[in-house]
């Protein structure tokens, strides 16, 4: 019984804390102001990283629009060294064919884009897509025995990846 | 707290996106694509490939490259890479890894908390599976929401009214269709239906196997076995599937294709749309029948359904949506990029969670452009319309006669560039501007729009301090066909309102000169040889009585007449005044003329300065 009632005398005191703790679940203005500086911190925050995240993204747009230009072209070049490929008896005709290579070669040189070295090379596939495999004697495997359309980078990025074959 | 990005972990391709600023942003990887492969592969070298990479190796190195890995979600399933066993939900994770990493290097932040999409049909063990592999890729899993769930919160569809919706998704290699059902912000999945195996890519192989019958009947070569020509096939292929989506009819070139003994080969052949309709019809047909499904399985007749979204990017297809339409009856959904259209709906289901789209969505825009009516009746806007608000901008205006000592300010709101066609929000008069030549007044005036829309609009004299404003509280309260209204009538006038601003520019700069030629004669008449002066005051009277008759191309000629003698004249004055050097600094204010002073900007309102 004893025991009961000092169970029972702590339990006043509580009760009549009850209503602090109410109070207490309200916001205060200090609450409601640190909540309100929170969000403007991370607004700011977002708005730092979003600016210079443009910024990049406008360094970065000449040269992608660049690269996005010259992959339209490419199958030209594709198409004038599949022409040079082909036998043809008209030998004027092939020389006005190989000049016209020459000066898409050229341009696309002065452009800054470099031709991705494949056959011989051991195949990476961050320059390279790999489409057929081979089994060919005397070349170690994951070298490239045969490219089927050449690729391009400019400025250390990818135009278009050499797609080749490559020995298993 | 760091953002919570959205993924969606798709059987052939994967897309991350995020909230920012209160927008849904497609993230795009480290190689400046929206989508990612869901591939990973494993070099011999034992270096792990996610991705696009991943995918250009696959043919050397099948037996540790592994795609498609979703469908084994949730299985015993395991792929053996040297002595190491993966579970799916270890190989799910390397492809969240990278979505992970292309977000942080994207956000700048790190990233620990994602929602990722799943089917609608996935099994508890299947989204327990994907929920693990988030873990395993460092990544706090909040939600797993259904695919079509997702498809529907990035069209809003949560915040409208009780409704039934049908989302038909036709990715890259599997369809899947859903009708669910939305209402006190809640989204249900009523049913389910699909085929695992259809996609875009049997939609490209319809068209390769054509254009091999077709170039075989022609040349009579067959081109399977030519892995090269097989290769540009494919490649053309996908390219006259996506043009078809927008043209009529595509035209495929494939020069050199193939040589015989005869010489060189080309393809050279146009691919209609009806052509290629008829060629996938049997496969659009597949759809059919998961959609009667899902909808019996629902309980609902077509006509019960409000929407219908399409998801995946085959649904650009018109002959899908055609067929969407036929087994509907409505019009599909559209807008969102279908390929992302997933991934959204996650970050908005993470931007939600995370307090983004509560908090940081209330930053509204004005719907239409403010500013005030100056010199002529021209509008001259103040604030752009679509500027995120709260915003403050100024602006400096002067007085259009001399000795106006008061300015009225009409504040205006429109797209139209002439000021009598636009709204008046309110208009208020500031006085007490100190006499002074026209021109020479600063008034201030300063638009001021709080976070609630409130427009504060103030002018001020900046020479005497007076100051003058108004507070307009209904700017954003309009409706949404107001907003379009003013843009459309906007754009339908914009012709006869520039010939009407030109009409006001070119009166108010032949105006402008007349008074600064006066000004000239005034200020230095007695230096002037008689017959500069008479030749300017003959050029300002013949520019005059051309401004009261109203003749435009008249006020033009008469402009650059007088223009051209105040040059001359202005000319002689220097030869003048450099000699004498220091003499004639102080003169009064005589400054040369300047053709491009044309103070276009200010407000006549109250003409009784007693000039």
């Amino acid at each position: 019984m004893s025991d009961e009632s000092e169970v029972l005398e702590p339990e006043i005191p509580e009760i009549v804390e009850e209503p602090e703790i109410i109070e207490s679940t309200e916001p205060t203005a200090d609450d409601l102001l640190a909540a309100a500086n929170d969000k403007y911190l991370r607004l700011a925050a977002e708005f730092d990283n979003f600016r210079r995240r443009s910024r990049a993204e406008r360094d970065a747009l000449y040269a992608d629009v660049r690269i996005e230009t010259v992959a339209k072209f490419l199958p030209v070049y594709d198409n004038l060294a599949r022409a040079l490929d082909t036998e043809c008896a008209d030998e004027a005709f092939v020389k006005g064919i190989r000049l016209t290579m020459t000066q898409l070669v050229e341009i696309l040189a002065g452009l800054g884009v470099q031709p991705i070295p494949t056959v011989g090379e051991k195949f990476d596939a961050s320059l390279h897509n790999a489409v057929s495999q081979v089994s060919e004697e005397g070349i170690d495997a994951g070298i490239i025995t045969a490219e089927f359309q050449k690729g391009f980078t400019l400025g250390g990025k990818v135009i278009r990846h050499s797609i080749v074959v490559v020995n298993a | 707290m760091a953002k919570i990005i959205g993924i969606d972990l798709g059987t052939t391709n994967s897309c991350v996106a995020v909230i920012e600023g209160g927008e849904p942003v497609v993230i795009a990887n480290a190689e400046g694509a929206r989508t990612t492969p869901s591939v990973v592969a494993f070099s011999k070298e034992g270096e792990r490939m996610v991705g696009a990479v991943a995918k250009r190796q696959a043919i050397t190195n099948p037996d540790r490259t592994i795609s498609s890995i979703k469908r084994e979600m949730g299985s015993a399933f395991k792929v053996a890479i040297d002595d190491k066993n993966y579970t799916p939900q270890e190989i799910s994770a390397m492809v969240l890894q990278k979505l992970k990493a292309d977000a942080e290097a994207y956000l700048g932040t790190r990233v620990t908390e994602a929602v990722i999409t799943v089917p609608a049909y996935f099994t508890d063990s299947q989204r327990q599976a994907t929920k693990d592999a988030g873990r395993i890729a460092g990544l706090d899993v909040k939600r797993i929401i259904n695919e079509p769930t997702a498809a529907a919160l990035a069209y809003g569809l949560d915040k409208e009214q009780e409704q039934k919706i049908m989302v038909y998704d036709l990715g890259g290699g599997t369809f899947d269709v859903s009708v669910l059902e939305i209402g006190d912000g809640v989204i249900e999945v009523l049913a389910t239906a699909g085929n695992n195996r259809l996609g875009g890519d049997d939609f490209d192989k319809c068209v390769v196997d054509y254009l091999l019958a077709e170039f075989k009947k022609e040349s009579g070569v067959d081109l399977t076995g030519d892995k090269i020509a097989m290769q540009r096939l494919r490649e053309a292929a996908e390219k006259a599937k996506i043009d078809l989506s927008g043209l009529t009819s595509a035209n495929i070139n494939l020069p050199y294709i193939t040589a015989d003994a005869t010489g060189p080969k080309h393809l050279d052949t146009t691919l209609t749309r009806a052509k290629f309709n008829e060629l996938t019809a049997a496969l659009v047909e597949k759809t059919v029948q998961p959609v009667k499904q899902a909808l019996s399985d629902a309980g609902l007749q077509p006509s019960q359904l409000s929407k219908v979204l399409l998801v995946g990017g085959s649904t650009r297809i018109p002959s899908v949506q055609e067929k969407v339409k036929q087994l509907t009856g409505q019009e599909p959904f559209r807008g969102i990029n279908p390929d992302e259209c997933v991934a959204i709906g996650a970050a908005i289901q993470g931007g939600i969670l995370g307090g983004d789209v509560e908090g940081l969505l209330l930053l509204d825009v004005t719907p239409l452009s403010l500013g005030i009516e100056t010199l002529g009746g021209v509008f001259t806007k103040l604030i752009e319309r679509n500027t995120t608000i709260p915003t403050k901008k100024s602006q400096t205006f002067s007085t259009a006669a001399d000795n106006q000592t008061s300015v009225e300010v009409n504040v205006l709101q429109g797209e139209r560039e002439i000021a009598q066609y636009n709204k008046s929000l309110g208009r208020f008069h500031l006085d007490g501007i100190a006499s002074a030549r026209r021109g020479v007044p600063q008034i201030e005036v300063t638009f001021d729009i709080d976070a609630n829309g409130i427009v504060n609009v103030s002018a001020k004299d900046l020479g005497t301090g007076r100051e003058q404003h108004i507070t307009i509280t209904s700017s954003t309260n309009l409706s949404k066909d107001d907003i379009e209204k003013a843009v459309k009538e906007a754009e339908k006038f914009a012709a006869e309102d520039a010939v009407k601003r030109e009409e006001a520019d070119t009166k108010n700069a032949g105006d402008q000169l007349v008074y600064q030629t006066e000004k000239l004669l005034e200020e230095t008449g007695d230096k002037l040889e008689s017959g500069d002066k008479s030749s300017l005051e003959d050029g300002i009277e013949k520019l005059k009585s051309a401004l009261s008759g109203g003749d435009l191309a008249e006020i033009k000629e008469k402009t650059d007449e007088l223009q051209k003698a105040l040059y001359a004249v202005s000319e002689k004055l220097y030869a003048q005044a450099a000699p004498q050097d220091g003499n004639g600094g102080d003169g009064g204010g005589y400054t040369p003329p300047d053709d491009g002073v044309v103070d276009a900007d200010y407000e006549v309102v109250d003409d009784d300065g007693d000039n």
